[in-house]
């Protein structure tokens, strides 16, 4: 009788391996021709604001309850799809969700042009106009400002810079300050090892390959441990779906207008001049200490990219009476994409959101 | 329950962590850092090196060489920022955001 069970189990798994590895070979085939690349960035939105490369987009919510909007500042080296994945696994989509009226600021890619753009050129120029148009848009007086890791930079230096900006409430995901803490990222621009002109290419700006490559030495076996994944699980179409995805946030990443990175190279890098209270842009001082604005900093426990001990002290250089770091147990791309960022922060951000909104009093459709 | 990893993985995890955190702790040391920067400073000299005997070469056939494109894009493309700073400019001065909503 056992004999008999043992070995009904042992065709049933051969027959399982069989059956795998025909959708292996099946999945592999379209996986190395780039048939049926992830979809990504589905949410519906349209363009409400443009100026030269950068773009105010609005997704389409046929029930917003909550006031004010939020205008999430996308990182200058990422593509903006990256927080609105694919369905069921985006940052965006689970705003919508609970209600909200959701801008975001996309950067474009940079060219020759955008080479001489500055940190000042983000954050005085195109981000209160962006965040003007927003507020026209919605009607509203005041907006939610969300940044994620650079975008995070941009957000802080925008408030701090300007008093007079109509920011109700601060998102900070992933948002460095300490730049010594950094680790190898920061490291191989330090003084006296590689000046940040020798990075840059013919059009004045660090190429997305040189971006990818830094993330990359962070990490060196990290392909290995992907392709591994990719084998163990290349029978599962969903799997694929959610691989190809996430392999291309991981790989596609935008290039970084020269001038700026220069700046930040030595202003925040070498200097580390948000820690120490210094920083001046466009001439004047810009002290985090002047936000008064509710903050959430959203910190992520086994971040590489940007780590802990870099982003945490953020809450406390704020002015801010109700500044809170939101620490999870997540990796940087874990915080906002995922199945723990489902269930762990993205929870916690609407939570702290419903707490620092105002309810409409009857649900708005956008557009 | 977690599920039973299989053997391949054990082998390929322990493999893989026995090799990736000597790798890992070695990117974070100052010699891997200065070694790097040292490897990417020689790069880019032998670069600008062959560059400017290729200009050469060419300059003396009176063809223009990459650094003069690179000059000309250069100032095209600082002039197109200054156009942009001044259109920034106007834009900000008369509050005028231009909203031409276009689906995505």
């Amino acid at each position: 009788m056992s004999e008999n069970r043992s070995a009904t189990s042992l065709l049933s798994s051969v027959q399982r391996e069989v059956d795998r590895s025909l959708l292996r070979a099946r999945n592999g085939i379209k996986h190395a021709a780039g048939l049926d690349r992830a979809r990504v960035g589905l949410s519906p939105k349209d363009t409400v604001w443009e100026r030269d490369k950068v773009q105010l987009w609005r997704y389409h919510n046929p029930k917003v309850t909550k006031a004010p909007p939020i205008v999430i500042v996308m990182s200058l080296i990422s593509r903006s799809y990256i927080l609105d994945l694919r369905p069921g696994n985006s940052f965006i989509e689970h705003l919508l969700k609970a209600g909200c009226d959701v801008f975001m600021v996309d950067w474009g890619v940079p060219d020759e042009a955008d080479s001489h753009n500055t940190i000042e050129t983000y954050v005085d120029d195109y981000l209160p106009l962006a965040v003007s148009a927003a507020c026209k848009e919605a009607g509203a007086d005041r907006v939610t400002l969300a940044g994620y890791c650079l975008g995070g930079v941009l957000a802080v230096l925008y408030v701090a810079g300007h008093p007079e900006a109509p920011v109700r409430n601060l998102v900070l995901v992933a948002t460095p300050v300490d730049y010594s803490k950094l680790g190898v990222i920061a490291g191989l621009v330090r003084q006296g090892r590689i000046d940040p002109e020798k990075v840059l290419d013919d059009t004045g700006n660090v190429p997305a390959d040189a971006i990818r490559n830094v993330f990359r030495i962070r990490k060196p076996t990290a392909d290995w441990v992907q392709y591994a994944n990719l084998w163990e699980n290349l029978w599962n179409d969903q799997f694929l779906e959610g691989y190809q995805a996430m392999n291309q946030w991981n790989n596609d990443h935008v290039p970084f207008a020269g001038a700026a990175m220069e700046q930040m190279v030595s202003l925040l890098i070498r200097e580390n001049r948000l820690m120490k209270g210094t920083m001046r842009l466009g001439g004047r001082k810009v002290n985090l200490k002047s936000i008064d604005v509710p903050v959430l900093n959203v910190v992520a426990e086994k971040d590489d990219i940007v780590p802990l001990a870099s982003a945490e002290p953020l809450a406390d250089l704020v002015g801010s009476k109700d500044a809170e770091n939101l620490k999870l147990a997540a990796g940087h791309v874990g915080l906002l994409a995922g199945r723990k960022a489902a269930r762990e922060t993205l929870p916690s951000i609407v939570e702290w959101l419903d707490a620092h909104s105002d309810r409409l009093r009857r649900a708005r459709h956008v557009p | 329950m977690a599920p039973e990893r299989s053997l391949f993985r054990q082998y390929f995890d322990s493999l893989e962590r026995s090799v990736g955190r000597p790798l890992e702790s070695g990117v974070e040391t100052d010699t891997f850092q200065d070694s790097l920067a040292a490897v990417i400073r020689l790069q880019a000299a032998i670069q600008a090196r062959l560059e400017r005997a290729s200009g050469d070469l060419l300059h003396m056939f009176n063809l223009p060489a990459h650094s003069d494109m690179k000059r000309l894009s250069e100032q095209v493309s600082r002039l197109d920022k200054q156009v942009r700073d001044l259109s920034l400019e106007l834009e900000k001065r008369s509050d005028g955001t231009r909203t031409p909503r276009r689906r995505r």
